[in-house]
């Protein structure tokens, strides 16, 4: 055997090894990966698809024995004594060593905007169920994103075990344990690996972290934890916070004092459940134009590649007829220009929809947003016994990058906006501010819908004129209310703020 | 004598306030922010200064262009300088003039914005309306025009220089700068100028 011969069976052996040792890592990863799936499995779900799967209907039941209909949401005992109502339309379930929780979030018939609550509904092993409300209180406003359908919180929880034996409420001390799921995984396309609440798109388990909370009182619990742009009391993530008793007074008749941790105490996991919701103004007016099949129907006929690389821009006037019936009527050819359209001068107009060609920026333009002021005072209100309002004017746009609205939240934005109008100094600044915006955006590398978003949104901040911007789904089935990002740790990464409307 | 020096010397360094230069031409964030100078640092503004003529028969078009430095923008929202041009112009259709603002050069308006052309957005090759005989990084001018008995529309004017064989020339294209509007009861919904492009030749 010569020394090539040598060398290349070395090599090769070298190789094998390599191989094998990389293997052997890779199988074990997968391995540990296996493992933590195995004890922990986040998933979405909804009440309808819940109530087909038997470990949920078993624990419902379990809950609302001998009380109400079996597996039904409709008027629970829990919701009933606590005066909530369960949103049904999201659930989370966690599957965590045997043991499963379901988690809703819950509205009340008075709502209070400083926080939101989700019902917690936990199943051991042996099949014995227990509910608890867990109420969030952020301390900096809460930060969606629609991609990664998760948010950043940072603030306090208050932990309150549903109890049905009335006689026991309140007599008797409860500790609970939480444990929140969080993750830092980074987001989507984002970097960013800020921690947020953990959803089933945090599928590096490597990335997730528990945070958990003992608290004991009277009624209830309570405890802090937090992540994303606050701190969070779970040191690494992986301790809890001690309890605290909340605002409630331990005041036990047994001296009992709440461990840390508390190997007795009921447990559960979870993780925050917020519906992105906009219960803003503007939205049921939007829904009721995307019901409208004339709406939809102009809104499609704009929609296509030839309308936009054509030579005249087309728009659609929206009005109510005299039996109040919503109509988009075509704005006529000649009322048309390569960059303009003239809507109606109708008392019956309350808006508009129009396109701008390939050739123009696909966004709003100064007096695109200025002719919202014209609605505002020429429509009738006839569909509102003739009272103005100020939200009701909208504007739509099609273009390249979407269906976009705009209406304004109130009426002193469209004075503004009059009266920039009305000086000529306010107003070429005030378009000159718009048209430079766009062209920073033209001239960037790589173009992106939320870059003129972006620009827009500051526009409209720039001049404090209070005015929501919304963008159609490509099915024209709802609408996302879009605003800037205040977060200064995130929004670098992440600019604009999508909000469903519900 | 002294102390009285001391008061000048310390008013006058109170009322010096830093302005940040912002070239017009860049594509800087501060771009008409108070605080700034939006300066027209590459003096793109001074080829378009004087008197322009576009004549075919008996329709004419005359344009006088005039740049102002330092111009100080002050208004609620902003507090900023800038350098600017500005203009005035007559339009004479068939013989008949139809519009004529060019006494406002003369009165001087108190303003840049009174002016019935003003403006300093500099425009690239690419931007609405697209330049495709433009080199690539050649720069056009964008600038508001107004009718004075139809303020209600939003009309611009973008300017392009060309000197042929030493003949100045700028290519003007006159637009509506809408992009949507609703004028006033049976108004009319042009500018008495035809929109449109005009070659206009540099007069002596």
């Amino acid at each position: 055997m010569n020394q090539k011969q040598i060398k290349t069976i070395c090599y090769a052996v070298l190789f094998i090894l390599g191989g094998l040792l990389t293997g052997c890592e890779l199988e074990e990863d997968v391995i540990q990966k296996n493992a933590y799936r195995e004890r922990l499995a986040i998933r979405n779900s909804t009440f309808e698809a819940l109530s087909k799967e038997q470990p949920f209907v078993q624990a419902l039941s379990g809950l609302n024995k001998g009380k109400h209909g079996k597996g039904s949401f409709s008027g629970t005992i829990m919701e009933a004594q606590y005066g909530f109502t369960i949103l049904p339309d999201k659930a989370v379930v966690i599957e965590k060593e045997g043991k499963t929780s379901y988690t809703f979030q819950i509205v009340r018939e008075t709502p209070d905007s400083t926080c939101f609550e989700n019902l917690v509904i936990h199943t051991d092993n042996p099949g014995s169920t227990r509910a608890f409300i867990v109420k969030y209180t952020p301390e900096v406003p809460i930060v969606p994103s629609v991609t990664h359908e998760s948010f950043y919180f940072s603030g306090a929880i208050r932990i309150t075990p549903i109890e049905y034996n009335a006689e026991l409420a309140g007599k008797k001390i409860v500790c609970v344990t939480a444990t929140v799921m969080m993750c830092d995984q980074s987001w989507s396309g984002s970097g960013s690996t800020t921690p947020h609440v953990a959803t089933q798109y945090c599928n590096n388990p490597n990335h997730l972290f528990e945070v958990t909370t003992t608290t004991c009182d009277m009624v209830a619990g309570g405890g802090s934890f937090g992540a994303g742009a606050g701190q969070y009391s779970g040191g690494d993530g992986m301790g809890g916070t001690g309890g605290g008793g909340g605002d409630g007074e331990p005041g036990n008749d047994d001296g009992l004092t709440p461990p840390n941790p508390c190997p007795r105490c009921p447990d559960f996991t979870t993780v925050p459940v917020l519906e992105p919701s906009e219960p803003a103004v503007h939205c049921d007016k939007l829904k009721e134009l995307l019901k409208s099949a004339a709406v939809k129907n102009a809104i499609r006929a704009l929609n296509s590649e030839q309308v936009f690389g054509g030579t005249k821009e087309k728009g659609y006037n929206l009005a109510l007829n005299p039996q109040n019936k919503l109509i988009a009527t075509e704005v006529p050819y000649q009322s048309t220009g390569e960059s303009s359209v003239r809507y109606s001068q109708s008392a019956m107009l309350f808006g508009g929809i129009h396109c701008h060609l390939f050739s123009h920026f696909p966004m709003f333009s100064h007096d695109d947003v200025a002719i919202l002021s014209g609605f505002y005072t020429r429509y009738n209100y006839s569909g509102n016994n003739g009272v103005p309002d100020p939200t009701i004017p909208v504007h739509i746009l099609v273009s390249e990058i979407g269906v976009y609205a705009i209406s304004a939240d109130d009426v002193e934005s469209l004075q503004k906006l009059t009266s920039i109008y009305l000086d000529r100094k306010n107003k070429d600044d005030f378009r000159k501010e718009l048209e430079n915006a766009y062209k920073k955006v033209e001239k960037q590398s790589f173009v992106t819908a939320e870059s003129y978003q972006k620009a827009f949104l500051e526009y409209l901040k720039q001049y404090n004129l209070k005015f929501s911007l919304y963008k159609a789904d490509d099915d024209l089935t709802k609408w996302t209310k879009l605003a800037l990002n205040p977060d200064s740790n995130t929004n670098i990464h992440n600019s604009i703020i999508m909000t469903n409307c519900n | 004598m002294k102390n009285i020096l001391t008061i000048i010397i310390l008013s006058f360094l109170f009322s010096c306030k830093a302005q940040t230069i912002v070239p017009l031409a860049s594509d800087s964030d501060m771009t008409y922010k108070s605080g700034t100078y939006n300066k027209d640092v590459d003096n793109d503004f001074d080829k378009y200064v004087g008197t322009w003529k576009y004549q075919q028969g008996n329709t004419s078009l005359k344009i006088i262009f005039k740049k102002i430095t330092f111009d100080h923008f002050v208004t609620e929202y902003k507090n900023y300088y800038q350098d600017i041009l500005v203009g005035e112009y007559q339009y004479i259709e068939n013989g008949i003039e139809k519009v004529n603002t060019l006494q406002q050069m003369i009165t001087q308006p108190n303003n840049t914005s009174e002016y019935n052309i003003s403006g300093n957005l500099i425009w690239t090759k690419n931007l609405y309306p697209k330049c495709s005989e433009c080199d690539e990084n050649e720069r056009r001018i964008k600038l508001f025009i107004s009718d004075p008995l139809r303020e209600y529309l939003s009309n611009a004017i973008i300017l392009r220089y060309k000197n042929e064989n030493g003949t100045e020339k700028i290519i003007a294209k006159i637009l509506k700068n809408g992009t949507s509007f609703m004028p006033p009861d049976n108004a009319p919904d042009e500018m008495r100028i035809p929109y449109g492009e005009y070659v206009l030749i540099k007069q002596p």
